[in-house]
């Protein structure tokens, strides 16, 4: 569409009414308004751009670490580790544990030592009691695979026995025996969770060299 | 490389062995066990013990036991085991092939070459018979290298620089202390000093004395003449100590530790940090002693040296870091594990000497101290804003430690426990984390109360605040984020945050393509955004969001 602009240049009068010129200078307005928004539009469209550019490399890394987290958990839960983990847990939650039998050790320790003390000021089930509960516990520890290292009266092992203490004896029959269990020692599945602490016996001429 | 080459720390009480594994210096254990005892011992059936087994047998049999042979190496004599007699180098031998076998165990490969370390006051002599115990153990040994050499290299030092470090080494039997100069991997013993017959284990003995004796007050008979007795005395007060580096208080409980005709004598005592410190405090003085005898050998002074380091397990009683750092004025390093270290720098010479790639000791730190506001004295002025230091900086995570607190004025009912992060010995300097009241405390005279503040830093680097009063059981915590800076939740997500984080990469990515004289202008608004988000000015960093919009947008190309 071609318009002729000529008469633009001709001279107006200051009050002239023209309203092609009103026209004109309305279109002109609305051309200026329109760029501007056009060039809104556009900046405002830069923006977006970058912006969906941005939220899908957020989702892209996202993704890859996602990806990444599962394929360690599948190995994770491919190694045969987890059994020995466990294991390991178990044996800390036993350890944590043991200074309780061990209290139970004692009682027990104490009331077999005097028997009829405890059996006259509390008659027999006291002793029952505390019997049924070691048995209890005895119990406990075989669900979970957790054994008592036998000591006294047994030979002296080193791999399973700490010695605290050597007392001298004469008969031979006792020499390098348990004498008494100082702390009650346990292995679990094979392995030693805790060694035994023990009182044992040496023949007199040992001690007195 | 189809053998590997390990790092041996030959010790007097226990040894350790320890690799590069994946170029990451490693401790090698096998059976659960990481720390070796170095005894050997033949049973009494002729079977050959070493490492725990021997230790066993120590008390039945201590003819044919022998412990602590490191302290006869090089020495002319013949010690008997059962019917023979060993060299002391012979016996080292014995413990260096219980090692390696523990190590070969825990690689899976045979292991043939070794670096193995001894005390810097070593002579030619003793070092030739630690080599010769080494060859005889079938290694061959590239280095024999000095102890706290060994330590610096665990901590990275020396590599690239030169410095001057003190290496403070109190382990279960003995004390150690040397200056070491190291310069781009050439290192000079400067000095040491130490106590052959110092350590833990005096610490141990002194604790049983003091629960033997209260025992005695108490009931009338020392639990100290019972073996049996004795020996969970020992054990307990074993276990108090290892509590106490971490807590102010331990209760050591024995049910039916003796008895007394048919009564049976519990044990139920309270040992506090104080008090424990009261019992070995000639012992840490001695150590001091010897530290500025160090010093004075080696013709420096504290300030002249770069680095302190901590070494051995006793070095975990909070009160040794605190006389080390008095004394010397340095924040000492003991972050890596004290049993460990030597270990690992050998791990580390090791790794340098057959040309593999080493990686650095990593280790999970906390990297501000965090502790609380309190009242105290400083320079001789009381002041209330004092920076109660409970994890110190650089400590090993994850961490749990408690401190004992008072009130200050007589009848208080309420302590505000706030929580701060960071150096400054004045609390209100350095940032606050978190704060919280503990209320309701029972009407007792100022400085009475027990307030035990604990501060538990897990893995994640979540801090767990809690304060108690002990005898009303009165307890309060709150959780807190250990680290960082704290940003409005509106800067961290949503869309402003969304748009924010697409100009700064779509920036970045720009960057690349400007050459030097168009890229000041962005490189400069960058930093200026980077800045305004850490000071948490959200403000500031909107309208430079957008000026970083108009700047993208001319130059669109």
């Amino acid at each position: 569409m071609r318009f002729d602009l000529s008469f633009l240049n001709r001279p107006r009068g200051k009050e002239s009414h023209d309203p092609l010129a009103e026209g004109l200078a309305r279109v002109e307005e609305a051309l200026k308004e329109l760029t501007g928004t056009v060039s809104q539009v556009t900046k405002g469209q830069f923006q977006l751009t970058a912006l969906v550019e941005s939220q899908a490399e957020t989702l892209e890394e996202t993704a890859g670490n996602i990806n990444e987290g599962l394929a360690r958990a599948g190995e994770q839960m491919d190694t045969q580790v987890s059994r020995e983990q466990e294991e390991k847990a178990l044996a800390v939650l036993l350890r944590e544990f043991l200074p309780v039998l061990d209290g139970l050790d004692r009682i027990l320790e104490f009331v077999n030592q005097n028997q009829e003390i405890t059996r006259i000021s509390f008659g027999p089930s006291l002793v029952e009691g505390l019997k049924s509960l070691a048995d209890r516990a005895a119990q406990a520890l075989a669900a979970l695979g957790v054994k008592r290292l036998p000591a006294t009266g047994r030979p002296f092992d080193p791999h399973r026995h700490h010695a605290v203490k050597a007392v001298p004896v004469t008969d031979p029959e006792l020499d390098g025996r348990v004498l008494q269990e100082v702390m009650a020692g346990y292995e679990m599945r094979g392995r030693v969770v805790r060694y035994a602490s023990v009182v044992v016996a040496v023949r007199q001429e040992d001690q007195e060299r | 490389m189809s053998s590997t080459v390990i790092g041996i720390d030959l010790g007097t009480t226990n040894s350790v062995a320890a690799a590069l594994i994946d170029g990451k210096p490693t401790v090698l254990e096998s059976g659960g066990e990481r720390l070796i005892p170095s005894v050997v011992g033949l049973s009494p059936g002729g079977e050959l013990l070493t490492g725990t087994p021997a230790k066993h047998q120590y008390v039945v049999s201590p003819d044919r036991t022998i412990k602590s042979v490191k302290r006869q190496m090089g020495q002319e004599v013949l010690l008997p085991l059962g019917g023979r007699t060993c060299t002391p180098a012979e016996i080292s031998a014995l413990i260096l092939r219980k090692v390696t076998a523990v190590a070969r165990e825990s690689l899976g490969r045979p292991v043939g070459q070794a670096v193995i370390t001894v005390p810097a006051y070593f002579t030619d002599i003793q070092r030739q018979a630690t080599l010769q115990a080494g060859e005889m153990a079938g290694l061959e040994v590239l280095r024999i290298i000095n102890e706290p050499t060994a330590a610096a290299l665990a901590y990275g030092l020396g590599q690239q620089s030169h410095e001057k470090v003190l290496v403070y080494d109190l382990g279960g039997g003995t004390f150690d202390v040397s200056i070491v100069e190291i310069e781009n991997g050439v290192v000079e013993v400067l000095a040491t000093a130490g106590n052959n017959h110092l350590g833990g284990d005096d610490f141990d003995e002194r604790l049983v004395d003091h629960l033997g004796a209260q025992f005695r007050k108490q009931h009338g008979t020392d639990p100290r003449e019972d073996a049996q007795a004795l020996a969970r005395l020992t054990a307990a007060a074993e276990n108090a100590k290892i509590h106490l580096s971490s807590h102010p208080f331990a209760r050591i409980r024995e049910p039916f530790l003796l008895t007394a005709g048919d009564r049976p004598l519990n044990l139920d005592l309270e040992v506090s940090r104080i008090r424990f410190i009261d019992l070995i405090e000639d012992l840490l003085q001695s150590t001091i002693e010897l530290t500025a005898k160090v010093l004075e050998d080696a013709a420096l002074q504290a300030r002249d040296l770069d680095r302190v380091l901590l070494v051995g397990g006793s070095t975990r009683i909070p009160a040794v870091r605190e006389m080390v750092t008095d004394f010397l004025g340095h924040s000492p390093h003991g972050e890596i594990n004290p049993d460990e270290c030597v270990a690992l720098g050998a791990a580390v010479q090791a790794g340098l000497a057959t040309g593999a790639g080493v990686d650095m000791v990593l280790v999970d730190v906390n990297p501000y101290s965090l502790g609380v506001r309190s009242l105290g004295r400083s320079f001789g002025l009381v002041h209330n804003d004092l920076m109660s230091v409970i994890i110190p900086r650089n400590t090993a995570i994850p961490v749990s430690r408690s401190e004992l607190y008072s009130t200050t004025s007589d009848n208080q009912k309420e302590v505000r426990i706030q929580v701060y992060q960071g150096e400054s010995k004045i609390a209100s300097k350095n940032i606050l984390l978190g704060e919280f009241a503990l209320d309701d405390l029972p009407p007792l005279p100022a400085g009475e109360p027990e307030i035990v503040v604990t501060f538990d830093y897990d893995i994640d680097g979540m801090v767990h605040v809690s304060a108690v009063e002990r005898s009303s059981g009165r307890e309060k915590e709150i959780t807190i984020k250990g680290t960082g800076e704290k940003m409005p939740e509106s800067t961290v997500s949503g869309p402003s945050a969304a748009r924010r984080k697409a100009a700064v990469r779509k920036a970045k990515k720009l960057l690349q393509e400007l050459g030097e004289h168009e890229r000041r202008p962005l490189e400069g608004l960058l930093k200026s955004l980077e800045l305004a988000e850490k000071q948490g000015n959200q403000q500031q960093a909107d309208t430079l969001v957008e000026d970083l919009w108009e700047l993208l947008y001319e130059n669109r190309g």
